[in-house]
């Protein structure tokens, strides 16, 4: 197990070595001058000038990248092109709000997209399928902020049982943080359940049919012996990969969702950034949200092989 | 039409034997299209939505720029069926004029990303080798990155427009139909009637696309159909965020950061932009599910 989460590692290194190529190589082949741009009407050749002195932006790229890259290895993520704010210290005030929402995010998906896909499977055909699938690929058409907007309006303006938005850290207030983490939470689950449940209904389809099922049934064992014991145990395993797979969704629909309840995490951060074209806190954000995004992925392997021994070979 | 043989089919108890049809993109007929439900449904919602666009573009009820159609904030009514916003434009003139905008994005980012995507997996998989394993790693590692985020990255760096967007999306979805085109490239590569084109003496063009790419076309068009879903999905979250077309100009995504800001006034506004969004990727998404069972019958199977 544990040569297993070494290997995974190792495979993690030239990944992120070659993302951070490939993302320097994107912003800076983009053409125009983003500073002019940043600056609008107020860029005088002479700021702009020193502007691209001040952030180290006139010296070689080969040079420029060596310093980013020098300066990630040793965690600094460099400094806004704005502000000329260290950008360290602003990321990691602002992680545990965005890991609070994405796991939370994550529960609530399971919550509502297992127990849907599994019933759909085991009933393939039946009355609760015909509801359920329809159902699923509504939601897999429903725009994140869209669902938000609706709950807000519901739940929030409506009925007042939620606050609309905002964020307290789970240590200040543990219930106002619960409180204010159900809605955009919810948001997640409800637009990102839809493609697990579709997913679950499918390898629960299957497992009905497998020889040891047949077999189970044949045998005369209760059939709610049969789902405990042969079903649902089965049908969790791919749940594991599907997150893995599911994750990059999770996290972009997490942006719009942090933007639309005032969440102050990762992603608000990436789009004040990106509203203000400061391309350097853009390109250092988004190699943060890539590196939680495989760490977490990892994760959800290490889970899998964990329960899954034949995955670990 | 050929089919599956029928000894394929016996393993499985409680079916009646009945011929599938292989398949492929001779599968997609019209009848074939209308004969299946989802499919039906999606084409003709799909089919609407085209034609709110096409409509848009040169007739809407009411000038969608112009102020005071009506007082600020109606709440739908007859005169005004999605209601108005704060300056008194009509939102369904504007939800009208925007389908075009957000329509060719989208349209745009699937066929540069197509065209791009195709050639570097025929590419990979075709010519194999170094150029294969370089390229794979590429794609793997922009799919490492979570799609909407590079997008924005991206937008942030160009002027944010309809144009940006589409390019934006272009350079994130590229990767997706690249690793599609490429397994299936691999999947065909070696079989008899390649090898045969090979040895009569077919350039490597020829071969790419008289004998490789129909193999690849069933797939690609499914992939297609999924990506315009995405498209039109993602113009409208990254102009709800403000990066994409900006207001006053219509689009579905500018259209939802007003109605953000007035979420309280005037709730329709978000609420009506939202649901015509909601209905194109669902019509979408139905036409390429169904397109799906009808290129590949043995996929599927799903109710509606």
């Amino acid at each position: 197990m544990l040569r297993y989460i070494v290997n995974r590692l190792l495979i993690v290194v030239p990944l992120l070595l070659a993302l951070t190529v490939l993302l320097f190589v994107y912003v800076h082949a983009v053409p125009g001058d983003p500073i002019a741009g940043m600056l609008g009407p107020n860029g005088t050749p002479e700021l702009i000038a020193q502007i691209r002195t001040d952030r180290g932006l006139d010296r070689p790229l080969l040079e420029q990248y060596w310093s980013w890259l020098s300066g990630l290895v040793a965690g600094d993520l460099g400094v806004s092109l704005i502000s000329g704010q260290d950008i360290t210290p602003i990321v990691i005030d602002r992680i545990p709000a965005t890991l609070q929402l994405t796991f939370a995010g994550l529960f609530f998906v399971i919550l509502i997209g297992f127990p849907a896909g599994y019933l759909a499977g085991k009933y393939k055909g039946g009355w609760l399928d015909r509801i359920l699938s329809p159902a699923a690929l509504i939601g897999l058409s429903m725009p994140s902020f869209w669902v938000g907007t609706l709950l807000i309006l519901l739940f929030g303006v409506q009925l007042r049982w939620f606050p609309t938005g905002g964020y307290v850290a789970f240590e200040d207030n543990s219930w106002q943080s619960l409180r204010l983490t159900f809605m955009p939470a919810l948001v997640l689950g409800i637009t990102l359940s839809p493609f697990l449940a579709r997913m679950v209904r499918a390898s629960t389809a299957e497992l009905t049919r497998e020889p040891f099922v047949v077999q189970a049934r044949t045998r005369g064992l209760l059939p709610g012996t049969i789902s405990r014991r042969y079903l649902m145990r089965n049908a969790i395993l791919p749940v594991v990969v599907i997150i893995g797979m599911q994750l990059g969704t999770l996290i972009g629909g997490q942006v719009i969702v942090e933007q639309l309840f005032n969440w102050p995490g990762v992603g608000r951060l990436l789009i004040e950034g990106a509203v203000r074209r400061d391309y350097l806190l853009v390109q250092s954000l988004i190699f943060v949200i890539a590196v939680i995004y495989i760490m977490i992925n990892l994760l959800t392997e290490v889970v899998h092989a964990w329960l899954d021994p034949r995955v670990r070979l | 039409m050929s089919t599956v043989p029928r000894i394929a089919r016996i393993g499985m108890p409680g079916l009646r034997v009945r011929d599938l049809p292989t398949g492929g993109v001779q599968a997609i007929t019209f009848h074939a299209i209308v004969h299946h439900r989802r499919a039906l449904l999606g084409a003709l919602l799909t089919a609407i939505v085209l034609l709110i666009g096409v409509v848009g573009s040169f007739w809407t009820p009411y000038d969608p720029m112009t102020f005071d159609t009506g007082p600020a904030f109606t709440p739908p009514e007859l005169a005004h069926p999605m209601g108005t916003d704060v300056y008194g434009r009509d939102i369904l003139s504007r939800v009208m004029a925007g389908a075009q905008v957000s329509l060719l994005v989208s349209a745009g980012a699937v066929l540069g990303s197509l065209i791009f995507g195709t050639i570097i997996g025929l590419l990979a998989g075709y010519l194999g080798g170094f150029v294969d394993v370089v390229l794979t790693r590429i794609v793997d590692i922009m799919l490492a990155i979570p799609g909407l985020v590079l997008a924005l990255g991206l937008v942030t760096l160009l002027r944010p427009s309809a144009f940006s967007v589409s390019v934006a999306l272009i350079a994130v979805y590229t990767w997706q139909f690249a690793r599609i085109v490429r397994s299936s490239v691999v999947a065909v590569r070696h079989r008899p009637y390649v090898e045969a084109a090979k040895g009569l003496g077919s350039s490597g063009l020829s071969i790419v696309f008289r004998d490789i790419f129909p193999t690849v076309l069933p797939v690609l068009i499914v992939q297609v159909a999924t990506a315009f879903a995405w498209g039109i999905l993602d113009e409208a979250a990254i102009g709800f965020l403000g990066l994409g077309v900006q207001p006053p100009s219509p689009s579905w995504g500018s259209l939802l950061i007003e109605g953000r800001q007035y979420l309280y006034d005037a709730p329709w506004l978000p609420v009506g932009a939202g649901a015509v969004v909601m209905v194109a990727v669902l019509g979408v998404n139905l036409l390429g599910d169904g397109l799906r069972d009808i290129v590949d019958p043995r996929s599927g199977g799903a109710h509606l």
